[in-house]
């Protein structure tokens, strides 16, 4: 991963007002999420969970707060009132700070966005430049019947005589933290 | 209420607060960096993709069919705005929805589907914030993606002060926390999401939505039925299309590289387990022709089905951004809000397309090039021709029949000109409003004191000028002349007709086509024989280079508009140096330099402050827009043109006096009328500031 592509991430996602971590291992990792749940009330839905290393940061997560609960496409009980939610987005955009998500039931939809807050975690060798880059990719979701959801930064609207307000739908806050994980 | 008493009680609404203008501005301030990051090749490749998406329209469609039937939903064509709403109602009453949430979309307001849905017992909640302040009041959006644009924060806490039942603080944050709470109990009980689509793509069946505040999102998560309701010009053909417009899309938009929410919907989802059982979200896509079809084969305005709403046109134009969409409106707004009000509503409620005044911005700010300004003159002629033209626009459409007889005797036509008593017979006669003060005619005009000057060494120039200077500061064309001879060229005055643009701006496009042969027909010859054409006025050269070309069509027109240059274009392209040799320096001059709208050189530069700056001057200059006079359509009474024009003056002017110097410059003589009838700054021609050395 090109150092600059990541750079470029982390500064467009602070002009977004996005809390970005850059965390050299997994404790650390862990360690910034156990903060961060730590006074979570609510049920905690996990989504997009794809390999061993995700699983086991779950698990151990999971052994400090026991609110977590991870969501499958095919999760069939409704969620509680939730205030955060923790998600692993398939890819990130450099250039504008994005990260995309896939998702194929309502369920996975709504602990993206109903909560007040939601937590990325990506890995550093899943940031691409640019949304060019992801010509052929989306593809092979969509043509298997996954809708993909591209998030920049928090909700937000100027609604109101133009004035920036955060959160007015989706949620309010949002952190990423980055990790050595794996490749695309 | 007549359209002209809407004008004036808008602006005087919004006087001095200007909240369309504000929002709009702040927008454009936003935008700024980020659409320069954006190749022009990227937007010859959108426009592309969207002149392909026409192109292949009916054969796209039956590409998104087949996949759709494929996943299992729905695909439903409604020929109008009847028929679209009759199937959201017929499919509200088969499913037993009571509640709809929906997510903004400019095509249920174009069907006015609300109206149908609640009449019929059904409740509505638009989620997105402006759509929902709009709702609550009672009224139509004013803006394309600020529905709300034109309210302040203390009319919007009333609004929900009353809706609530309590006091609601004139705090956004106050009131979006508010509406947060409110809605996520609406969205986890809606029985039917209907969202519009920035795009449908073809070869996958996806519904794209672009948000920022991510209703869609959350009305869709729950809901168990979701409904696309979008134009049939919303299909591209493939995922590869999406992203390359998602480029330039958030970016004209809002001034984001990319809006907080982009989702790529397939409608193969499993619905929300509300009841804790796992079944499939059902999706029903319909799909509006309203015109559509018809506007896809209409040569002459079939580009605006290329637009992709990102409103640049909205945020530029100046008699919008004074009045707003309720007035400068029906419910597409703005400038493109004229064809496609045409398109959709049908064309007697286009009567508002004569508040445009052709400044062409709109066409300078739309990222696929659209030429509005055209296709909106195109309206207004058919308007005028179904339905009659304004009686001010008829009279006005002599304006050169009235220059002529009055420079027969310059000296008692001023003199009248200055008579109250005459300028109010005028105002009720002709339509000129008599507090617009007019130009003196000089003595005699450019024919009578031309000579044909200079020796060819560098080449031969033949001139082309409009009415003002030919008739009103005929000086200023003899010493551009002298300028050109000094540099070697040779010039000649050919007997032209004016440009001929206030029958374009009026929509009378026959005599515009006629002027334009004429004009054409002497110059196409004059550029065989090898002269460059060099325009004085920049609406001059404005017609030669896009109204002649599109109203002609024909090889001749085409090579005019190749030969031909702004008269400062040309001196940049001579090179600054050479003028540094012949032109005093202006050093220690302080300017604001005006650029007027229809100043667009080939290379896109902002040629007349080049020219300043190489001869020394310090010049100040802030792009805000037009002057807002636009010949003759700023002097037309009251609520047709003079108060418009002189509240978007105003603004400019207070803006411009902040920014220090000495002079308003503009090369523009149509601008100059307005700064010296509204600012307290001298304003000058850049030709009443420089002088040439030989003349020491």
């Amino acid at each position: 991963m090109e150092s600059n592509v990541l750079r470029l991430f982390i500064n467009r996602l602070e002009e977004l007002g996005v809390e970005t971590h850059v965390c050299d291992s997994i404790q650390e990792l862990l360690q910034h999420l156990n903060n961060l749940v730590k006074n979570v009330k609510t049920p905690i839905p996990v989504v997009g969970i794809r390999d061993d290393l995700q699983k086991q940061l779950i698990e151990s997560l999971k052994k400090e707060n026991k609110n977590i609960i991870v969501i499958e496409a095919d999760s069939s009980n409704p969620l509680p009132e939730i205030e955060l939610s923790i998600g692993f987005p398939e890819l990130g955009l450099s250039n504008t700070g994005t990260v995309i998500y896939r998702a194929s039931s309502g369920i996975e939809e709504a602990s993206l966005y109903f909560p007040e807050t939601h937590v990325s975690i990506i890995s550093k060798n899943r940031i691409l430049r640019d949304i060019d880059e992801l010509e052929g990719w989306m593809d092979s979701f969509l043509e298997k019947g996954e809708s993909l959801y591209f998030i920049t930064g928090p909700s937000s609207t100027a609604d109101i005589e133009g004035e920036i307000v955060k959160g007015v739908h989706g949620p309010r806050k949002f952190y990423v933290f980055l990790y050595e994980g794996e490749e695309r | 209420m007549s359209l002209e008493k809407q004008v004036l009680e808008k602006l005087s609404l919004f006087k001095d607060n200007w909240p369309m203008l504000k929002n709009n501005l702040r927008i454009r301030e936003r935008k700024e960096k980020v659409i320069s990051e954006i190749a022009p090749e990227i937007l010859r490749e959108v426009r592309k993709i969207k002149e392909e998406s026409i192109e292949n329209l009916e054969k796209n469609l039956k590409r998104l069919e087949k996949v759709l039937e494929g996943r299992g939903a729905e695909l439903k064509i409604a020929k109008d705005r009847d028929e679209a709403s009759r199937i959201v109602l017929d499919l509200c009453k088969q499913y037993g929805v009571k509640l709809v949430v929906k997510s903004k979309s400019l095509t249920t307001e174009e069907i006015e589907l609300n109206k149908v849905l609640e009449s019929n017992g059904i409740e509505v909640i638009e989620t997105d914030l402006g759509e929902r302040i709009v709702q609550l009041a009672g009224q139509k959006p004013s803006h394309i993606l600020g529905p709300a644009f034109h309210m302040t924060r203390n009319e919007v806490a009333e609004i929900f002060t009353k809706y609530y039942g309590r006091p609601i603080p004139p705090d956004p944050q106050q009131i979006v926390l508010e509406v947060r709470k409110e809605f996520r109990e609406k969205y986890q009980r809606a029985g039917m999401a209907i969202t519009g689509a920035n795009f449908i793509i073809a070869e996958n069946g996806a519904t794209v939505l672009v948000t920022n505040e991510g209703n869609d999102r959350l009305a869709l998560a729950f809901a168990p039925i979701h409904v696309v309701i979008a134009g049939l010009e919303k299909i591209v053909s493939s995922t590869r299309d999406v992203l390359k417009i998602l480029k330039i899309l958030p970016r004209n938009a809002t001034g984001q590289r990319l809006s907080s929410y982009v989702s790529f919907h397939i409608p193969t989802m499993n619905a929300y387990p509300s009841d804790g059982v796992r079944k499939l979200r059902k999706t029903i896509y319909i799909l509006i022709d309203n015109g559509r079809l018809q506007a896809s084969k209409d040569r002459e305005i079939r580009e605006v089905l290329y637009c992709i709403r990102c409103a640049s046109c909205l945020q530029v134009c100046p008699p919008y951004n004074m009045l707003g969409g309720h007035v400068f409106g029906y419910i597409y707004s703005g400038p493109m809000g004229i064809p496609w009000t045409m398109i959709a509503h049908g064309l007697d409620k286009t009567y508002f397309s004569q508040l445009c005044n052709t400044c062409g911005l709109c066409r300078e700010a739309c990222p696929l090039d659209i030429n509005l300004p055209y296709i909106n003159s195109i309206v207004k002629e058919r308007y005028g021709k179904t339905y009659g033209y304004p009686s001010i626009n008829k009279m006005l459409k002599r304006y050169e029949s009235f220059i002529t007889f009055a420079s027969k005797t310059p000296n008692l036509s001023n003199k009248l000109l200055n008579s109250s008593s005459i300028r109010k017979i005028m105002e009720k006669l002709i339509g000129l409003d008599s507090r617009r003060p007019l130009p003196r005619l000089a003595e005699k005009n450019l024919g009578e004191i031309f000579t044909e000057t200079g020796s060819p060494d560098k080449g031969k120039i033949t001139l082309f000028t409009d009415s003002l200077i030919y008739y009103m500061n005929p000086d200023w064309a003899v010493k551009a002349v002298k300028i050109l001879s000094s540099l070697g060229y040779k010039v000649i005055l050919p007997s032209l007709k004016s440009s001929g643009m206030p029958l374009i701006q009026y929509g009378f496009m026959d005599d515009a086509r006629r002027i334009a042969e004429y004009n054409v027909k002497k110059l196409y010859e004059l550029a065989k024989e090898g002269y460059i054409i060099v325009s004085l006025e920049p609406t001059a050269q404005e017609c030669l280079t896009n109204y002649y070309p599109k109203l002609l069509e024909n090889h001749e027109s085409k090579t005019v508009a190749e030969k031909s240059y702004g008269f400062f274009e040309f001196l940049k392209k001579i090179g600054w140096s050479e003028l540094n040799k012949i032109l005093k320096n202006l050093n220690g001059v302080h300017i604001v330099y005006h650029l007027p709208c229809h100043s667009r050189s080939k290379d896109g530069s902002i040629v007349v402050k080049e020219f300043l700056e190489a001869l020394g001057a310090r010049v100040y200059f802030k792009r805000i827009g037009c002057c807002g006079l636009a010949g003759t359509w700023g002097m037309k009474k009251n609520g047709y043109g003079y108060d418009i024009s002189v509240e978007i003056g105003r603004y400019l002017v207070g803006e411009y006096e902040k920014l220090g110097g000495e002079f308003i410059v503009t090369e523009c003589s149509v601008c100059l009328l307005q700064f010296q009838h509204l600012s307290t700054m001298p304003s000058r021609h850049p030709l009443q500031l420089v002088q040439l050395r030989s003349d020491e």
